[in-house]
């Protein structure tokens, strides 16, 4: 990045100073309401992919609109020292709105449900944006763009793998990043990402794998554990596929 | 090679006892002198080093009478290798009370050198292994090599460039650089050449630890991979050594509501929240029973609303004049078109290849009605 920065340009690492306080779930926005008496969070003032500053109680901070559990949800973006305070409102306001705690298992399985990617797992340098099916984040008639003229060479060439989500037909164990995919006998991918998706119900795996099996309903299988299971490639979205959740 | 300096056009001079050679890029490859090193360049590198120990035992008669070799053996319970060499055995240990080597300094005098051998540390795993393999109670050991291997804080060595010096690289930390060399060399030269490699090296790249990562902390997690040289490391599974490194002031009230902690680089995150104190998070390839109370989790999520603290994302203000067109170019898709928006965008490498897409690398640009200085006319890119 600093390649191509101007020195007008600053770029300030805040990584270490703030935190981040997720917020997931139907009375998500109502909880916050609840300690916001002069911010509004109603959908219309402060609707799904927006960025505001808000107070909670007397703690400042950005608030974001964003999901990655499915939910309705809010990152909240806190410099450190206010981070117990904002803790403590939300925590003792929560009470009433059956609040719970969770951690990155749930995440790692909420998202998997959503087909949402996870940066060096799922998202590698050996994949471009194309065959990683981010298409919709890709946009080629900008001008210009770091890696464009690569990007174009590799898009006329077509992919060497594409990405797909599985329905892994196991119930003892979860696929593990690495294990192999086959069509018959022939090696064809490899995994990503794995988990159990506890709101679909379903053993969710992703994949690398050849172009011409990632067809929604192709019956593959995958080496787990030594033993080989069948797989099915499903729709990247299994839950709220509309996301009328998150929009709340 | 004595000392490294730099003429004011950022070329490097190697100075050597038989003279100086100027360099335009500098390789620190130098085995278990990589900090003397570094210090020529003014930089501590996250790696520091074990001794360890093999022994050669004397001819085995039933070895000399086989037409064939026997495989090579690798003990994750009693933590030994052991291969045929010549009509004797190799064999290495791994012991648990293991030592480190150099962390008062290195003789300068230690070059192609060996440590004293000093098999008493392994008694405990050679009762074992004489179990496992009986003949060699009845051979005589010929020689002991003990010697320093370079360890980093994850186990992985450190392959790119170095952090803060540019066109100084390295390639070090290497604990079994014998057989993987090969492909540490490779993707160092396409870093050198083209600045980056067509594998996914970030596992290796030496930009992946930061500041927590010292010496100190360097060795607590040298001495635990050590003792876990052949152990599997089970999915989840977050060793105890040199933790809270990184944490946020929640830490301990996270800790009183019985958070299973996880670490992402350095930093202490909770995994999920324990039933009650004494819940132990099994480790293993198939479903434990910690997915039920995941399940809980999500079902509140689900129903009702659910709080989770996540510490240590990537997060960077970008401002200033241009930076708007700068951030343009360094994506391959659109800027939110409102103000007050995020939006998921990706970087790609030169060669196009994903470079840098973290879950949410969102940004902020011009928030309007923002008092505070960190955010006005500037955007936030979190990831
Ligand atoms: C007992 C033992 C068993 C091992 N078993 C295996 C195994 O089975 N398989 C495996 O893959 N690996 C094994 N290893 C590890 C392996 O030996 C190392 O990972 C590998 O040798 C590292 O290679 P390197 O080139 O990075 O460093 P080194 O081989 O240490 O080379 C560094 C070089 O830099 C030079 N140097 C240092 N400082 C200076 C200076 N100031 N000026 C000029 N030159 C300098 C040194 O003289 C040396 O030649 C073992 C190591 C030991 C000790």
């Amino acid at each position: 990045m600093i390649a191509y920065k101007p020195d007008t340009v600053s770029l300030t690492e805040m990584t270490a100073s703030h935190t981040i306080l997720v917020v997931a779930g139907p009375k998500s926005r109502e909880l916050l309401q609840s300690l916001s008496p002069r911010c509004d969070w109603s959908k219309e003032a402060m609707p799904w992919m927006s960025v505001q500053e808000k107070t909670l109680g007397h703690a400042k901070m950005i608030a974001m609109s964003v999901s990655f559990s499915g939910e309705l949800a809010y990152e909240l973006h806190i410099p450190n020292e206010q981070l117990y305070l904002t803790w403590k409102q939300i925590t003792e306001a929560g009470e009433s709105f059956g609040l719970g705690l969770f951690g990155l298992y749930a995440t790692e399985s909420m998202r998997l449900e959503k087909g949402y990617r996870h940066w060096k797992a799922d998202l590698i340098y050996e994949r471009n944006p194309l065959e990683s099916c981010l298409d919709r984040f890709v946009n080629l008639e900008k001008p210009d763009f770091v890696g464009k003229g690569a990007l174009l060479e590799e898009q006329a060439r077509g992919p060497q793998k594409l990405f797909v989500s599985l329905e892994v037909d196991c119930d003892f164990a979860p696929a593990h990043s690495g294990d192999s995919i086959y069509s018959g006998d022939a090696l064809i991918g490899s995994v990503t990402s794995g988990g159990y998706g506890h709101r679909v119900e379903k053993n969710l795996a992703y994949a690398f794998i050849d172009p011409e099996f990632a067809a929604v309903g192709t019956e593959l299988s995958i080496d787990l554990l030594g033993e080989m299971h069948p797989v099915k490639v499903i729709e990247p979205a299994q839950y709220d596929p509309e996301n009328a959740l998150v929009r709340g | 090679m004595e000392n490294i300096t730099r003429k004011p056009n950022g070329e490097f001079i190697v100075h050597t006892a038989k003279g100086d050679i100027t360099c335009e890029m500098v390789v620190n490859a130098t085995g278990y002198r990589v900090n003397e090193v570094g210090r020529m360049l003014g930089v501590e590198h996250p790696v520091t080093s074990m001794e360890h120990m093999y022994f050669l035992t004397d001819t085995i008669a039933e070895l000399e009478a086989m037409d064939k070799r026997v495989p090579i053996i690798r003990d994750p319970g009693d933590d030994f290798y052991s291969r045929q060499e010549k009509n004797g055995l190799l064999v290495g240990v791994y012991e648990q009370g293991c030592k480190t080597f150099g962390m008062h300094g290195i003789d300068p005098h230690f070059t192609q050198a060996l440590c004293p051998s000093d098999l008493d540390r392994c008694l405990d795993n050679m009762e074992r292994i004489f179990e496992r393999m009986p003949c060699l109670t009845e051979t005589g050991i010929h020689t002991v090599v003990n010697g320093p291997i370079t360890y980093t804080i994850d186990g992985m060595p450190l392959i790119g460039p170095v952090p803060g010096v540019p066109n100084a690289f390295c390639a070090i930390g290497l604990r079994a650089g014998i057989g993987e060399g090969g492909g540490h060399g490779k993707i160092l030269a396409e870093l050198m050449v083209h600045g980056e490699s067509e594998w996914d090296a970030w596992c290796l790249d030496p930009r992946r630890f930061t500041q927590y990562a010292n010496t100190e902390h360097t060795c607590l997690k040298a001495i635990e991979d050590y003792q876990n040289e052949f152990h599997y490391h089970q999915p989840h599974e977050h060793r105890p050594a040199a933790r809270l490194a990184r944490t946020t002031p929640l830490y301990p009230v996270l800790d009183a509501k019985d958070a299973a902690w996880g670490v992402v680089n350095g930093w202490e995150r909770a995994l999920f929240f324990k039933p009650d104190a004494d819940f132990v998070d099994e480790h293993g390839y198939r479903f434990t029973p910690t997915k039920n109370i995941v399940a809980q989790e999500i079902a509140n999520i689900q129903q009702n609303v659910g709080l989770m603290e996540v510490s240590g994302f990537n997060r960077y203000e970008i401002k200033g004049e241009g930076a708007t067109a700068f951030l343009d170019r360094m994506v391959c898709g659109n800027l939110p078109k409102k103000s007050a928006r995020w939006a998921c965008v990706i970087c790609l490498m030169k060669k196009a290849m994903c470079w840098q897409k973290p879950p949410l690398l969102s940004w902020v640009r011009s928030i309007t009605g923002m008092a505070r200085p960190p955010q006005q006319n500037g955007m936030t890119v979190t990831g």
